[in-house]
């Protein structure tokens, strides 16, 4: 046997040959958004995906959560097929999708009361919450109500609620989508910094080429019509990184690399 | 601000008083015809006296909250339910659209025929009358609600039930409570009308007999006690309304 396949651990997310299809709405037929994709992400790594506008970023992000049917091919996690959300998952959404009646601490609790971790009481939980709403650097505003939160503070919000789950897996679709360049750099920094610590697998959605090679140990670019993969960059930068790492030669090379495939 | 709003308000209807009071007095107007403030006051304390006061006001009360609690009841599940479920919507929007169309005190004879001239008559009409806002606007506060929530619910293993409980349900109370509000007024008019139409007993039915008898005083009075309750109900509600759209603006 080849001692290379004995140490090679499995894939923790295998796409394989996936195809998502959308009814067109008020027209006759289909638009293929994601078009025979594969793609394995190992345990613990951290892979941004970039991609113009429209190539199938979230379509692909929001299969591999289960929110999405594929038209064919399928998305393992662990081996396993995946056929709807799991606990093994959570999804920090562009939009925050925070609930506007809950405060800060019972948005973070909402992942929490629905999955129910076995044996823990209510209490349990908003401690639980508690504890992530820390996280997250939002110590104090517990009792705010969305709406009475800067953007940067809605999305860390989002950002505790899919990690209170304690998922295997972070799915974050243009997260920072919505932020300035400042708060986004301070929040790719505490998002690298928690990611770390707890190391989780991340399935990061961006439009910044800066932010995609800061963040990644994988990078995966897309083209659309249609949507599919046109290059995988394994990005060979030291961890942590600072904001030197935007400075280095390597970085500037992978920035022109990517640029080139766009 | 606040005080200044009060202060205009409180003008107003003080000006108004003496306008209703005085104008009598000097000859400008007949007050058997358009009453007095003080009679319509000393009118309350004759009425309150008599014997069958106490009974028509709970009947009245009675009807209308058996009648409005059924709208409710029904109106506020359904409702959601409606607004959840496009299929289920499709077939019932018709005739829901028909009876909301309908001016439905002009059913009042056939609800008496049905239902007699007691009291079920009287909380028939109540339902009818609140139910329809109230169904409406609990369909619309469910269709109103963002999409995303709902993907997000999902997104943490939410089911059917869950995404009822945890999203619809709080994302819509607002609009449930506003329909709870608009069904509240009319199933009072309803009430009072009904008892005007045909009946035994209630505040309506008072109402009715006063202006057979000429008694405006006494018929004015009965009006204002249907008008504050319908105005501390409605206050009421607006305040809980109030406080639900603050929190979760
Ligand atoms: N629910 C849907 N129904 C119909 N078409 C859809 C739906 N969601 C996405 N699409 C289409 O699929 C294609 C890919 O969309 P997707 O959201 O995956 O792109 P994206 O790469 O995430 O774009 P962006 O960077 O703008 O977010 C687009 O052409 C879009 O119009
Ligand atoms: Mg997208």
């Amino acid at each position: 046997m080849d001692a290379r396949t004995v140490v090679e651990p499995a894939p923790h997310i295998q796409v394989e040959s996936l195809t998502v299809v959308y009814e067109k709405p008020k027209a006759a037929g289909t638009l293929i958004a994601v078009s025979n994709v594969n793609l394995d992400i190992a345990r613990g790594t951290f892979v941004t995906i970039v991609g113009p506008s429209g190539c199938g970023k979230s379509s692909l992000l929001l299969s591999i959560a289960g929110l999405v049917k594929p038209a064919s091919g399928c998305v393992r996690v662990n081996g396993k097929p995946v056929s709807a959300p799991g606990r093994d998952r959570a999804v920090v959404f562009q939009d925050f999708a925070l609930m506007p009646w809950r405060t800060v601490i019972d948005n973070v609790r909402f992942g929490l009361e629905l999955q129910r971790p076995r044996g823990l009481t209510g209490g349990d939980l908003t401690e639980r919450a508690c504890r992530y709403v820390e996280l997250v650097g939002l110590k104090g505003f517990e009792h705010y109500h969305p709406h009475q939160l800067s953007g940067g503070m809605r999305q860390r919000v989002g950002i505790a609620r899919a990690l209170a789950v304690d998922p295997e897996i972070l799915l974050l679709d243009e997260p920072f989508g919505s932020l300035d360049a400042q708060t986004r750099d301070e929040m790719g920094s505490e998002l690298l910094a928690i990611w770390e610590r707890n190391k989780k697998t991340a399935l990061f959605v961006t439009h910044g080429i800066d932010e995609a090679i800061f963040l990644a140990d994988q990078i995966v670019v897309m083209a659309r019509d249609p949507g599919r993969i046109t290059k995988i960059i394994s990005v060979d930068l030291p961890r942590p990184r600072t904001v030197e790492t935007t400075d280095s030669k390597r970085f500037i090379e992978y920035r022109r690399q990517i640029r080139e495939c766009l | 601000m606040f005080n200044y709003r009060t202060l205009v308000s409180t003008i107003t209807v003080m000006a108004f008083l003496a306008v209703w009071e005085f104008a009598p007095r000097a000859g400008i107007v007949d007050a058997t015809f358009t009453s007095q403030p003080t009679r319509v006051v000393a009118a309350g304390f004759e009425i309150i006296r008599t014997a069958g006061f106490l009974h028509d006001v709970s009947v009245s009360l009675s009807e209308f909250a058996l009648g409005f609690t059924l709208a409710i009841a029904v109106g506020v599940p359904l409702g959601l339910v409606l607004g959840r479920f496009p299929v289920l919507r499709y077939v019932l929007d018709p005739p829901i659209m028909a009876i909301y169309a309908t001016p439905h005190l002009a059913l009042l004879p056939i609800i008496v025929v049905w239902l007699g001239i007691g009291m079920q008559s009287k909380i028939a009409v109540a339902f009818v009358s609140g139910v329809i806002p109230i169904l409406v606007n609990a369909m619309a506060g469910v269709r109103g609600v963002d999409g995303s929530w709902i993907v997000a619910a999902r997104s943490f293993s939410a089911r059917e039930w869950d995404v009822f409980v945890k999203v619809i349900l709080p994302a819509s109370l607002p609009s449930v409570i506003l329909g709870i509000r608009l069904g509240l007024s009319r199933a009072v008019l309803g009430v009072v009308v009904a008892e005007m139409y045909q009946s035994q007993a209630g505040v309506g039915n008072e109402i009715m007999r006063y202006g057979s008898e000429f008694r405006t005083d006494y018929l004015l009075f009965d009006v204002l006690l249907v008008s504050l309750f319908g105005l501390t109900a409605t206050s009421a509600v607006r305040a809980l309304e109030e406080r639900l759209w603050t929190a979760g603006e």
